[in-house]
This record gives C-alpha cells, sequence and structure tokens, in this order.
C-alpha cells in the first residue's frame, strides 16, 4: 500500500487551523504514543490561534457521538479511537449525521484504526476525504544542503576544512558564529573550545 | 606619550565593555532543554508569522527552511546547528520563497544557532547569528545580531554579544538576546519609523 | 483582500462535509442535467401517493436532490413535503417496523411546512388542517410514537395482557403486523385532514443507505412502507445500494419508481462534464482556480460530487500551505495524489488484485461482499450507462500503476 501523505506537527496544526468549516474533519495518524502528539498539536494550535481546542479521548462510538453533539463548535482533537469495536464503527458511520459539527474536528489515531475506518466506515471516511495525514519528525539538513552551507562558509573566509580544524586545535580559530557553525556541519563541535577539549582528551 | 596614554584609555575601555557584556549576559530568558524543543519554539514562531502575514512565505517553507542538524560525525551527539534559510553572504537581490524566509516588505531574515545539551540544565547557546537584509538597500543594507564563540583571553573586547549595522566591520554591542526574541524582533520589527521629523 | 483572507473565503464555499442544506441557502448550487428531483416532483404531482427509492454511490449528491424535491414540492399549491433524516430521530442501529410511520406522523402532526412569512391567507390552510385532526387521536399517536412511561400495574390492566385464542375463520392480517394497526389509521386520518383542505403529503426520508442490516432494512420497507401507502402518504427514500442486486430487489420492487443517482460520468459525457466544471465555478472564480486546474479537478473527482469538493479544498489547502496566490496544476496534483493514497488506505492484496484487474481490462462482477465493499467505499465508480460500468477511482489508477511498476 503506498504511504500516506505526510506532514510535520507544525504544519498540521497550521492546516486544522485554517480548515474552515462547517464540519471539517481531519486525520492524523501517528506511529508512537497517540496521546502526546494530542497534547503537542493541542499547544501548537493554542500558539499559532486565538482559540484552545478540546482535547477529549473517547471510549466508544456513542462516547463520540455524545462528544459531538454537546459540544459542536471549535476545534476538537479527539483520541482513543484504537478501542472502537466492529459494533462502534458501525454505530458512527450509520449514525454519521450526529457527528456533524460547525467546528473541525480532529482524530489522532494509530495506522490500524485508520484502515478500520477505511474500511468499516465509509459515510465518515467520506467526509475525511483526502484529509489524512502521517507525523512525519522535523528533518536535518541533508548531504546536499550540509555542502551547500560548507561552500558558502569557505568562499567566504577563503579557507578549506583542514585549516580550519587546525586553527581550532590551536586555540586561534576567530570567534565569529559562523566558525563554530563550521565546525558543528563538519561533525567537530560547535565551539573551537570544545575541539581544543576534545584534543586534550585525546592526548593524555 | 599619546600612543601610551591612548592604551591605557583603551585598556580601561576594554574593562568596562566586558563588565557590560556580563551585565548583558544576565537576565536572558533560559532556554528548553533540549535543541528539539527551541527547534519547535522557532517553528511556532514562524508560523505564526506567516498567519500573521508578516512572512509571505507558505507554511511548507517552514519545514524546508528551518533545519535541526546534530554534529554527529564526532560522536559529540549534544551539539547541534539550528539553521533558519540558507548560508546567505551574497545577500541576494531576488529572494525566492522556497529558499529564503522573506518578510511582507521585501527584507530577507535567515539564522544560525550552535547549541549544546547539558544534563540537568539548560541550552548552552554556543553562538548564533541573526540577520535582516533589504535587497532595495532601503533603510540599510543589513542588521545582524551575533553572539560569538566564548573566549578566556585577553582578545576578548567584551563584543560576544554584538551587533552589526550594515557594515562587517563596525560592531556595536547588543545584548543576549533569546532566540525567540531575536526572531520575533527580525520579524516584526526592524522596520523604518514613521516618515515625520524627529522631535 | 489579503491572499489569507481569499483562501478563508474559498475554504468555506468548498467545504465539502458542510451540511448540503447550506450549499442550498448559500446558492452555491447547481441544478444538474435530468436532476432526480426533478424527476420525483413530475412523477409525485401525477401521482401524490407514489413510492419513490433512491440509490446511489456515497457523496453522489443525494441529500442535495431530496432537499431540492422538497423545496419544489412544497412551492406548489397542493403539496406539503416533508425531508427526514432518519438517523437524526432514530438510532439507525435499531431499527425497527414502525419507525418510518412514527416519523412521518410526527412531522405531519409537528406542522412542518408552513410557509413562513407569508401572507395570512397561505397559512389558512395549514390551520384549518391542524383544526380538524382529533384531539385524542393525535395525543395517542404522539405518545405511540415517542415512547412514555408506564406503571406496570397500569400495563397489567390494558388489554394487551390478555391472550388470543384463534377462531375458526382467521382474517389476513395487514403487511404492517408488527406496527399498531390503529397508529396506522390514526395517520391516515391525520393525512384525510390535509387532503380536505386540498393538499397531498409526501415524505422524504434520508440516511437509511448506511443501513447494513439487511433484516432491519427489509422489514422496515415490507411494513412502514405498505403502511404509508395506505395511509395515502408520498415517500421517497434512499436507500443501500445492495437493494439493486440478488435479494436486495425485493426492496426495489416495494416502490413504484427507481432512480439511479451515480457518479456523472466525466469521461464520456461532455453535458456531465460541464455541470461539474459550474458546480466549481459557483464556487470560485478562474482567477484563482482557472479552467485548466478545474477541468482537472473534474477528471480526478471521477464524477462524484462530494470528492470533488473535497479535492477542490485539499488543492486549495496545498496552495495556500506553499504561499502562491492561485491554486495550480501542481497543487491539483498534489491533491489528487492525496486523496487517492487514502482511498488505497486498508485495502489488502486481493482487493488491489482485483482493483488491477480491473483497471487493466475493465472486467468486474459484483458477486461477493468484498466486492460490494468496493463499490460501497468509492474505490469503484458505477456508469450505469456505460457498456462497461465500472471503472477504477481516477485518483487510485497512478498508485495501481506504481504497484504494478
Amino acid at each position: 500500500m503506498p504511504a500516506f501523505s505526510r506532514s510535520e506537527l507544525g504544519a498540521f496544526a497550521f492546516r486544522v487551523l485554517e480548515s474552515e468549516g462547517p464540519n471539517a474533519w481531519l486525520v492524523l495518524v501517528v506511529d508512537g504514543a497517540v496521546d502526546d502528539v494530542a497534547r503537542k498539536l493541542s499547544t501548537e494550535i493554542s500558539t499559532l490561534g486565538e482559540e484552545i481546542p478540546t482535547t477529549r479521548m473517547v471510549t466508544s462510538g456513542s462516547n463520540l457521538e455524545e462528544f459531538t453533539q454537546a459540544r459542536s463548535d471549535g476545534i476538537a482533537i479527539i483520541t482513543g479511537i484504537h478501542a472502537f469495536t466492529d459494533s462502534d464503527w458501525h454505530r458512527v458511520d450509520l449514525n454519521r449525521t450526529r457527528l456533524q459539527r460547525t467546528g473541525t474536528t480532529v482524530l489522532v489515531l494509530d495506522p490500524t484504526s485508520i484502515e478500520h475506518l477505511e474500511n468499516k466506515a465509509p459515510n465518515l471516511a467520506s467526509w475525511i476525504g483526502g484529509n489524512i495525514w502521517h507525523l512525519e519528525q522535523a528533518r536535518p539538513l541533508d548531504g546536499a544542503l550540509v555542502e551547500q552551507r560548507l561552500g558558502a562558509l569557505r568562499r567566504w573566509s577563503k579557507l578549506e576544512d583542514p585549516e580550519i580544524i587546525r586553527r581550532a586545535e590551536a586555540g586561534n580559530l576567530p570567534p565569529d558564529p559562523e566558525y563554530a557553525e563550521w565546525l558543528t556541519l563538519l561533525g567537530r563541535g560547535g565551539s573551537a573550545w570544545q575541539v581544543i577539549g576534545e584534543k586534550a582528551r585525546i592526548r593524555p | 606619550m599619546a600612543s601610551d596614554r591612548r592604551e591605557g584609555s583603551d585598556k580601561a575601555l576594554t574593562k568596562a565593555m566586558r563588565e557590560l557584556q556580563l551585565r548583558l549576559e544576565q537576565n536572558v530568558p533560559a532556554l528548553p532543554a533540549t535543541a528539539v524543543e527551541l527547534h519547535e519554539q522557532l517553528g511556532r514562531v514562524l508560523r505564526k508569522a506567516i498567519r500573521d502575514e508578516v512572512l509571505v512565505n507558505g507554511v511548507y517553507d517552514v519545514g524546508q527552511l528551518l533545519r535541526l542538524t546534530p554534529a554527529s560525525r564526532s560522536g559529540d551527539l549534544n551539539v547541534f546547528a539550528l539553521t533558519g534559510g540558507p548560508k546567505d553572504f551574497g545577500r541576494t537581490g531576488s529572494p525566492q520563497r522556497v529558499s529564503h524566509f522573506i518578510r511582507d516588505d521585501g527584507a530577507v531574515i535567515h539564522f544560525a544557532l550552535i547549541l549544546r545539551e547539558r544534563r540537568d540544565a539548560p541550552l548552552d547557546l554556543v553562538a548564533y547569528g541573526f540577520e535582516i537584509y533589504f535587497p532595495s538597500q532601503h533603510p540599510i543594507a543589513f542588521i545582524r545580531f551575533d553572539l560569538n564563540d566564548r573566549r578566556h583571553s585577553n582578545d576578548d573586547l567584551g563584543l560576544r554579544a554584538h551587533l552589526h549595522p550594515g557594515n562587517e566591520d563596525l560592531q556595536l554591542p547588543s545584548p543576549h538576546m533569546s532566540p525567540i526574541d531575536a526572531l520575533n524582533f527580525l520579524l516584526y520589527r526592524c522596520r523604518p519609523r514613521r516618515d515625520t521629523p524627529r522631535s | 483582500m489579503t491572499r489569507r483572507e481569499r483562501f478563508k473565503q474559498y475554504m468555506t464555499r468548498v467545504a465539502a462535509a458542510a451540511d448540503p442544506a447550506l450549499a442550498l441557502e448559500q446558492k452555491l448550487y447547481v441544478h444538474p442535467p435530468n436532476a432526480i428531483s426533478d424527476l420525483i416532483v413530475r412523477h409525485l404531482e401525477i401521482d401524490p401517493a407514489s413510492r419513490h427509492l433512491v440509490v446511489g454511490g456515497i457523496g453522489s449528491g443525494k441529500t442535495t436532490q431530496l432537499l431540492v424535491a422538497t423545496r419544489e414540492l412544497n412551492a406548489l399549491p397542493d403539496m406539503r413535503a416533508v425531508y427526514i433524516d432518519v438517523s437524526q430521530k432514530q438510532d439507525l442501529v435499531k431499527l425497527k417496523p414502525g419507525c418510518l410511520v412514527a416519523l412521518a406522523g410526527l412531522a405531519l402532526l409537528e406542522g412542518r411546512g408552513l410557509p413562513e412569512g407569508g401572507e395570512l391567507s397561505a397559512l389558512l390552510p395549514h390551520i384549518e388542517a391542524r383544526l380538524r385532526v382529533d384531539h385524542n387521536e393525535r395525543n395517542s399517536f404522539i405518545k405511540w410514537a415517542n415512547g412514555y412511561w408506564i406503571d406496570p400495574v397500569e400495563e397489567y390492566e390494558l388489554d394487551d395482557h390478555l391472550r388470543e385464542v384463534e377462531g375458526a375463520v382467521t382474517p389476513p392480517r395487514p403487511e404492517w403486523h408488527e406496527i399498531s394497526s390503529m397508529q396506522v389509521e390514526h395517520l391516515a386520518h391525520f393525512v384525510e385532514s390535509e387532503h380536505s383542505v386540498g393538499r397531498h403529503f409526501v415524505v422524504l426520508f434520508d440516511s437509511l443507505d448506511r443501513t447494513t442490516n439487511r433484516a432491519a432494512f427489509t422489514q422496515l420497507i415490507d411494513q412502514d412502507i405498505a403502511a404509508l401507502r395506505r395511509c395515502n402518504i408520498g415517500v421517497v427514500l434512499i436507500g443501500p445500494i445492495r437493494s439493486l442486486e440478488g435479494f436486495g430487489r425485493l426492496e426495489a420492487d416495494r416502490f413504484d419508481k427507481l432512480h439511479l443517482q451515480g457518479p456523472v460520468d466525466v469521461e464520456q459525457d461532455p453535458a456531465g462534464r460541464e455541470f461539474l466544471f459550474r458546480v466549481l465555478r459557483a464556487r470560485v472564480e478562474a482567477s484563482m482556480l482557472p479552467d485548466p486546474e478545474a477541468l482537472a479537478l473534474v477528471a480526478a473527482s471521477g464524477g462524484v460530487l462530494r470528492d470533488l469538493i473535497s479535492l477542490a479544498k485539499a488543492a486549495g489547502d496545498e496552495a495556500y500551505l506553499s504561499g502562491s496566490e492561485t491554486i495550480q496544476m501542481n497543487y491539483v496534483q498534489a491533491a489528487a495524489d492525496g486523496f487517492g493514497r487514502s482511498l488505497m488506505i486498508g485495502l489488502h492484496k486481493p482487493e488491489i488484485e482485483t482493483l488491477k484487474h480491473l483497471r487493466s481490462s475493465g472486467g468486474f462482477v459484483w458477486t461477493t461482499e468484498d466486492d460490494l465493499a468496493l463499490l460501497a467505499t468509492r474505490r469503484v465508480l458505477e456508469y450505469p450507462r456505460r457498456t462497461s460500468p465500472f471503472s477504477v477511482h481516477p485518483t487510485i489508477v497512478s498508485l495501481l500503476d506504481q504497484k504494478a511498476g
């Protein structure tokens, strides 16, 4: 099966905030701790926007119905879906209209639960459409981007990597932050003083 | 002799500047414990700026341009480079959204921080550079807040934290900025005042 | 207007899961060619007590057509029509005979369909009809429909606890044998009071298409539809797509007319393509969504109305999150890709093989529950007018091809 669309948490939170309703539904699929991600998502949304989302753990289909009937407006982050049985899925799909809200609803769930949703609740899935995202972690600079930055540093300083390291070890590298970054990208620690320190450790 | 007097004045000034630097280091808000947390906080600042339409970038650009990279080769897993935008010494005259953080007035912001995680202590800010430049050269070519790597030698002129006012060779003393404050300042302030005469 | 404001406005107009009634209120509705609402209204004009079954895939626009039909019927001077979303009133898990009779009666007695802000002369027939309803019958019906609390002693004193001894002659029982005959008669009297002021009563039932309990649905159709017919109430009902095949055909045969609300054939029907293009244009201008991009969305939707709106919103999201001023082709493609990936979630090897086979040969025979599931979940779309009516949803075609690679 092809991978889901992926999103970092911050971008997803932005997407949630900008999803004008009524009755917008989004799903965030998480490999790890669902509740932890739900909390972080709530923090992201609160920081970006003016409202604090409601986070709710549901235990069953009827519990979800009760919540949506009681709290129709605002952003709602729902967890606990992993506990749904077949009859819960059946129920939420049959009574889909009762889940209708004016605000935006986000389901945070695990990969197994999203499969159940797509297969057992096709009417609810139709509301969600393609709004299913797999949480991805932030990416570090890849090799090409590191090399871009190092190239820029070399051109700026008119020096090469071995000279930088030599000067750091000798303790006479200038203190400009560019050199600290250079050492870090070379994987030599961030500070010239650390490099000296490493050398001191290596040489007893 | 004049040169001796000048040297004496210079030493006294260096002492004063070092003391000023110590004062400026104080009362800086504590950083979070991990580089990941700071990365998340800066991401939120940038996304909020996009939502406020202070940055003209799309939110996807934040994930592209804001990166946290460990210095892993040496085995020192506690040091990180947190970079925002490219290494932009050239200060391009035609920046693109996909590669630069661009303000609503056309100014470009880029930054790099070197961080070290410590056990049972907040992050150590090893060095940073936060720069805004104006392709139109108005009101100034660029402003950059730098925090130098630490020095414990007579070379320390008390300018570890300093500001470049549009010139690489001029340095003015600056407070130690928390990364959040520095970024917010470049995003929302650092703009010409209204065009009225000073009173 | 800032970029953010423009996109916010756009998002509001492409809210795919919004209540369909909202689209009508906001005048975003575009009337399709050969709309089933037109057919239904024309038939009911001639035979106001006729029974209509509407069948169609998820997101095909059935609810909207029912709402439009309700509006059109209420515009006729001799009609009173009521739209009822059964799932709002009744837990569909607990469907039982009498449910539709009860809902129809309650709607009639509540006086829905009273014109708002009209002339007093227009209101008079409604008021008169109400006055002709017997008070005791009304209370009895409402009590029966809504349920009530009873003292067990009181219950014992009712005749219901008596045991019946069959006689030598057993008259045929009515088709609605599990529904109180007395209440059905009450409902018939209520309808007569409408007729006496020159109006026919029609009920349009929605959301029963989601029923998967065959036995419960069949009982409902057997008994409730028959009872409503006895009361001379016109009925339009959205039923499950299984009503069309195998034993399900028995359900369709209970109705006078079957209406298919399928996806629009965007590949082979230029008028259909044009219709969906106009659906988009009613919501967004070309300056934001140029014509080629709009047509690409139409193609990607496979003709399923809700999917079209959902894709349009997703493309708008992508454009906005990317910092773009307009919705360009790469954002449409990203939206289609994301939509297709969501449709592929949960598919197992045999289903993927079925889809690949359909993709390569056009062959699909609806025989098993798994095949029905592929139709019900929109991975397979049916275009009844084609020689080979079944087709893989356009957004998963390239993903299947990737898997083949």
